[in-house]
């Protein structure tokens, strides 16, 4: 292969370097209005009365909306699969809040300063009702946070349940019965907020023939267009959505967020709008990681082979649901795709609390399963005097293996068969071994104040959605031989523009240079479900690949026909035959365009799989503990990954350099308390602590030879999988260190000094 | 600039500016001010006094005498190695340090600052506008604009815990135990700056008294008890002792 495998420039990367204007807010909107929300200062209440008299007297102040300007219509923000599989719950603007954050009201003006000031002139009567912050206190009792009529989806409104699953495959109870040795365990996962450089913003305007137009900053462009068409009731035909390029989402931009205030404001007033989020309202009112309480029984037989996996999840989706189901059927899909047990089982509920709105985030629901899942195979490991990688190596799935779970657990509904068809975690494992220094670092004598250790742990993701995410691709040639590519495919910042035109230049035969990326806008692009689930290089990629042969077999055709000879073939960007005649693909595009067999030549076409092929990942941490303050300093974190063929080694590695340090800021850094009326403690970076590159501790980067023969050149993801394993890894290397076995995230240094004093009262 | 700020005036002279800072609603406009992401919704007037505030460093004696107005980076290319370290640290960003002045830093007395922990172990003399009098530090009410530091001859050591390198320390201790009597200074996430003399071997009873006044001043959060910061306390303060 000529382009894949290698390091090319990006796409995109000149704009970027040279501060072009190419991101959401870098447009200058004549007559824009600026447009704010009011968000609950409560926790839980019915707005009795609500008085904008005010704030629409302030000069300045073109509309401010609340509750009674729009119709009872409940949806969900979440920009996942039609029909959506988590319950629509929310209002554009409800009569009730349910967490502090939640909106109020919006206001547009004619500056920023002055929809800020309306804001305060806004009079609000709250009844305040009861709060419920706990899970289990949530499902137990009285007080139903969505008790409305007319909202769906909801599994038991009742007892708060927004979601639930449960599934067996043998019998747990008897298998762990019969298991020479049982571990269990309760862990928690915290709220963790994305932290994505650039905010949420987005734009309208009306164009000239009176559609709507949305530049927003999102990963779901054709989710927006749907969803914003539902809300505001008119048809999809009067959307277009164009997203331009992404300061970073990782899944904070799944999710329509404030598209449809934007969108409120410019129908109604027939003016632009604009909207941006502060840093306080992305930690605030934006979505975070859903915490998780898990709760796993690990049963293994005499020769340390798992029997059964008992898994219990309890999920805290805060105040409304989206996502509320799949992120929990992620935690026990990746969960129990992981190992091989002849007796699995899960029951999970995802439960309403006063909190922040939990959504999508990097991972989306595994990191919550790997915490848990990878502490507990080390607690097993050291318990059966087993080394922590050869209990792994003994229990992983491989290839040829049937992974049972995916076909009960499905996005919402029942799943697909799955059988690896690849799978390199053993080499990951064996590669991570001798890159970490293991076993040195592991039977190091532990004294001293300053104590290191080293901690080992594996992850799966997947590769899309089976059965749901697809992804389309138009590609045509121009008269020199570039070619548009262009894709509904979103490139959040990631790079994948840059891979999807890698697919296609391998394909055509020609340089990366020559292909023109285009993504993405619901007016130019063909549909894609979006940048989320690890799905843009393994669906999207497969799009581009047929596409891009499409074109190619019509390249060749168009040659054929002006050689007047069938037989003739593509040899690099000529089409010859053997009797010496060539026709260049130039000539072949300007003949086509102007004089000969005239026609554009072109290729489409759309791809979706049944398949998911999870990559792997092991990671190894190296961590330094301090025994007299009980602090925690990660020295050094060795990831080696299975994604299949890589497709562009730098951009590979910066996705896995960017996961890392987002899993340890989970682990080590981001603590998002809340005070006893709900409201959030930390709301900038000087008190949210996310790791900066001052603070990464060294990195060592490998990809294991792969090879999936279901992707784009062998092909699997990348983008999410390098956040699952560091928690695990960071806090089995604190155990290695100190003995000190971490539940729950973030690590609070005083309980490991408190930890340490009880088992060396001296 | 917020939406609250309805005019920048820029007085002649300090006293001046020291005159319609009582005033309410205003604030002084200097240096860095502009970084400072707060808004204040009850400011409405901003006293700009960038030219009146000198941004020479010197050594006079064994003394460091730094106007008001120099900035972090001015400090830093002056080259004391104490001083830097803590700038360094406090501050990686030369970005900012271009911009952050030490009159600045002393002024907005975030107590969660190295910089400041770090004056007031020093034994720091502030030089206000309003009077030719040199202060303490450690003594000052704010009132009044700084127009210079002073910062004595040391050997302050400071150490902190934080989450991160990056993240401001909840807490951070600092020690001078040049003087006669060593000074201990305490910061972090607490409620005030904690300052502390004592002779080299004061009594048992003092020291458990000052640390009881320190515990109090820490918070029980998701950082931790206000017993174990008082631990963190204790052993920072072991470690610099040690290290001596």
């Amino acid at each position: 292969m000529k382009v894949i495998g290698q390091d090319t420039q990006r796409v995109d990367g000149q704009a970027l370097v040279r501060g072009n204007a190419v991101f959401a807010d870098d447009i200058k909107l004549n007559n824009v209005l600026h447009v704010k929300i009011l968000h609950s200062p409560v926790a839980h209440a019915k707005i009795l009365k609500i008085d904008v008299s005010k704030a629409q007297a302030l000069e300045g102040v073109v509309a401010v909306f609340t509750h009674k300007d729009f119709k009872t219509h409940y949806y969900t923000t979440a920009g996942q699969g039609y029909p959506e599989p988590g319950p629509r719950d929310m209002r554009i603007l409800d009569s009730t809040v349910r967490f502090v954050g939640d909106r109020v009201a919006f206001v547009a003006a004619e500056t920023l300063e002055i929809a800020e000031e309306a804001l305060g002139l806004i009079e609000v009567e709250y009844d305040e009702l009861p709060i419920i912050f706990d899970v289990e206190k949530a499902m137990t009792s009285d007080i139903s946070l969505h008790s409305e009529t007319g909202k769906t989806g909801i599994h038991n409104a009742a007892k708060n349940v927004a979601a639930h699953l449960d599934a067996e495959l043998g019998d747990v109870d008897k298998a762990i019965e019969t298991s020479e040795h049982v571990f269990e365990g309760t862990y928690s996962t915290p709220f963790v907020q994305m932290a994505s450089i650039e905010p949420h913003i987005s734009l309208t305007w009306l164009d000239e023939n009176n559609r709507l137009v949305i530049r927003t900053s999102t990963q779901v462009p054709f989710h927006v267009r749907r969803i914003v068409a539902e809300v505001m009731g008119i048809p999809v035909s009067r959307i277009r959505v164009i997203k331009p390029r992404i300061g970073g989402g990782f899944g904070g931009k799944q999710e329509i967020l404030n598209e449809e205030l934007v969108a409120a404001v410019t129908l109604n007033t027939g003016r632009p709008a604009r909207i941006e989020y502060t840093r306080a309202e992305e930690l605030f009112a934006a979505r975070l990681r859903h915490p998780e309480l898990v709760s796993f029984r690990l049963g293994f037989d005499k020769n340390q082979v798992l029997t059964s996996i008992d898994l219990n999840i309890l999920e805290n989706c805060g105040a409304y649901g989206p996502h509320a189901l799949t992120v929990m059927s992620v935690t026990a899909q990746k969960a129990l795709s992981m190992y091989k047990a002849p007796s699995i089982r899960v029951n999970g509920d995802g439960v309403y609390t006063n909190l922040p709105i939990g959504g999508a985030y990097r991972g989306y629901g595994a990191p919550q399963a790997f915490f848990p899942l990878e502490s507990l195979m080390d607690e097993a490991a050291n318990a059966m005097n087993i080394d922590p990688i050869e209990l792994r190596l003994k229990n992983i799935f491989k290839v040829g293996d049937d992974i049972p779970i995916a076909k009960i657990l499905g996005e919402g509904r029942e799943g697909f068969p799955m059988v690896l068809y690849s799978t390199e975690v053993a080499a990951c494992l064996k590669q991570g071994r001798e890159l970490s220094g293991w076993e040195q670092l592991r039977s190091e004598k532990k004294i001293g104040r300053y104590r290191r250790g080293i901690g080992v742990a594996v992850a799966g993701q997947g590769s899309g959605i089976p059965g749901i995410d697809m992804g389309s691709a138009f590609i045509k040639m121009n008269e020199d031989a570039s070619f548009n590519l262009q894709v509904g495919a979103t490139d959040l910042g990631t790079g994948s523009d840059t891979a999807l035109a890698q697919i296609a230049a391998e394909v055509l035969g020609v340089s990366v240079e020559k292909i023109i990326v285009y993504s993405s806008d619901t007016d130019m692009t063909p549909f894609d479900t979006g940048a989320y689930a690890s799905s843009t290089i393994y669906i999207s990629g497969s799009a581009v690949k047929k596409a891009a042969e499409n074109c190619k077999t019509m390249i060749l055709e168009q040659g054929r026909l002006l050689l007047g000879n069938a037989a003739a073939e593509i040899d690099g960007t000529f089409v010859k035959d053997r009797k010496g005649q060539s026709i260049s693909f130039e000539d072949i595009c300007i003949k086509s365009f102007y004089t000969d067999e005239q026609k554009q030549i072109m290729g489409t076409a759309s791809h979706m799989s049944y398949d998911s092929p999870p990559p792997f990942n092991a990671t190894f941490a190296e961590v330094e503990v301090d025994t007299l303050t009980g602090t925690v300093r990660v020295i050094k974190i060795v990831s080696v990954t299975d994604a299949g063929q890589i497709i562009n080694p730098k951009m590979a590695e910066g996705q896995i350099e960017g996961g890392i340090p987002q899993a340890l800021g989970m682990t080590l850094s981001e603590f998002m308390p809340f005070d006893d009326k709900g409201r959030p403690i930390n709301l900038d970076f000087n008190s949210y602590h996310i790791y900066t590159a001052r603070d990464m501790p060294e990195l060592v980067v490998r990809f294991a030879d792969s090879h999936e023969p279901t992707g784009p050149y062998g092909a699997k993801a990348v983008a999410e999988i390098p956040i699952n394993a560091p928690a695990p890894a960071v806090t089995n290397a604190v155990y290695n260190a100190v003995g000190v076995r971490i539940k729950h995230l973030p690590i609070r240094p005083e309980e490991i000094l408190g930890a340490i004093s009880r088992n060396e009262p001296n | 600039m917020w939406s609250s700020i309805e005019q920048i005036l820029k007085p002649d002279t300090l006293s001046e500016a020291c005159v319609l800072l009582k005033e309410s609603g205003s604030a002084l406009f200097a240096g860095g001010t502009y970084l400072v992401s707060q808004k204040d919704a009850n400011v409405h007037t901003l006293l700009d006094i960038n030219h009146l505030l000198n941004d020479q460093i010197e050594m006079n004696g064994e003394e460091i005498h730094i106007d008001a107005g120099c900035t972090l980076q001015e400090i830093v290319n002056f080259g004391d190695e104490r001083l830097n370290g803590v700038i360094l640290s406090a501050c990686p960003s030369k970005n900012i340090r271009n911009q952050r002045t030490i009159g600045g830093e002393v002024a907005r007395s975030r107590l969660d600052s190295d910089m400041l922990v770090f004056l007031f172990a020093a034994g720091t003399k502030l030089l206000l506008s309003h009077s030719e009098a040199l202060i303490e530090l450690s003594t000052w009410d704010g009132n009044g604009i700084i127009v210079k530091i002073i910062i004595p001859p040391h050997e302050v050591k400071l150490e902190r815990v934080a989450l991160l390198d990056s993240a401001p320390a909840y807490v951070i201790v600092g020690l001078n135990e040049l003087n006669d009597p060593t000074a201990i200074c305490v910061g972090g996430k607490i409620s005030k700056i904690m300052f502390f003399q004592t002779r080299p071997e004061p009594a048992e009873a003092d020291v458990q008294k000052f640390m009881d006044v320190v515990e109090a001043s820490f918070s029980n959060d998701h950082l931790g008890t206000q017993a174990y910061k008082r631990h963190l306390v204790s052993v920072l303060l072991q470690e610099m002792a040690v290290s001596k």
